[in-house]
């Protein structure tokens, strides 16, 4: 039985990440209407991931390893990702793009491509990380592997 | 009673044979002693037919879900039923969270 973590129960622990804070914070920090925030909250609280300490909410340290297992539970986190995926195709916006191709790529051509998304990740990892407003951070995802396997694995899942 | 309303208290009794006016009420949002009267005659208004409409139309979409699970059950293996239950666990409890009401502490805090 796993804990089924969602988007938005993540998005709550990501505002706790630095500093405990109050419930407003939190709705300041994450833009969630703050009955969501509230439903979160009790959800985290009840399953001791989150605790309440001075009057703020912060992530207790503590969390037994079996909760940790749940919170990393491989399902989820696929689960969790297509979310994302399902909800950045659904997106509107001319900002908000999803893209897929599918390639050729020799022993060149592969070592190139490794060489940019390494200057890519390098980028990102670099930026500035602010905690003002998670809600306007942007979300990228890149990946890709051998089509015959993904058929494959997708074949045998 | 029109034809069209008649054949629609029909539809709805075949769908639904167990009903209690009760059930009926709560089904299509209409009063239950309109649902009686409904029942034995009395004209329908565009809203109530389109409540019973709506009742017969989830009652249908309500069937194709129980059975896609029932197949998804017997055809499909253990990895991909995980799967599936994670992604409704997940769309249950999103639905949870939208929904849970504000306890009185969150109210104070918030004001």
């Amino acid at each position: 039985m796993s804990y089924n973590i969602n988007l938005i129960e993540r998005l709550v622990l990501e505002s706790l990440q630095n500093k405990p804070k109050t419930a407003l914070e939190i709705h300041i920090c994450t833009s969630l209407e703050t009955k969501i925030i509230q439903g979160v909250l009790e959800s985290l609280i009840s399953k001791n991931i989150v605790t309440i300490g001075e009057l703020k909410y912060l992530i207790n340290k503590n969390i037994s390893d079996e909760i940790r297992k749940e919170l990393n539970n491989p399902m989820d986190i696929k689960i969790e990702l297509a979310e994302i995926l399902n909800s950045t195709f659904n997106l509107k916006e001319e900002s908000s793009v999803l893209k897929l191709k599918k390639v050729h790529m020799n022993e060149k051509e592969e070592k190139l491509f490794h060489g940019l998304l390494y200057n890519m990740e390098s980028f990102l990892t670099g930026l500035e990380k602010k905690q003002e407003n998670l809600s306007k951070q942007k979300v990228f995802f890149w990946g890709g592997g051998n089509y015959g396997k993904i058929i494959n694995n997708y074949l045998n899942f | 009673m029109t034809n069209l309303q008649t054949t629609l208290i029909k539809r709805y009794q075949t769908t639904y044979p167990q009903d209690t006016l009760k059930e009926v009420s709560h089904k299509t949002g209409i009063q239950i002693t309109r649902v009686f009267r409904l029942f034995n005659g009395s004209e329908m208004k565009i809203s109530e037919y389109e409540s019973f409409e709506k009742a017969l139309k989830d009652s249908q979409s309500q069937n194709e879900f129980f059975q896609l699970s029932k197949e998804c059950f017997s055809h499909l293996n253990q990895e991909r039923l995980n799967y599936l239950s994670a992604f409704m666990k997940q769309s249950l409890k999103l639905i949870q969270l939208k929904n849970d009401s504000v306890s009185t502490c969150f109210e104070t805090e918030f004001a």
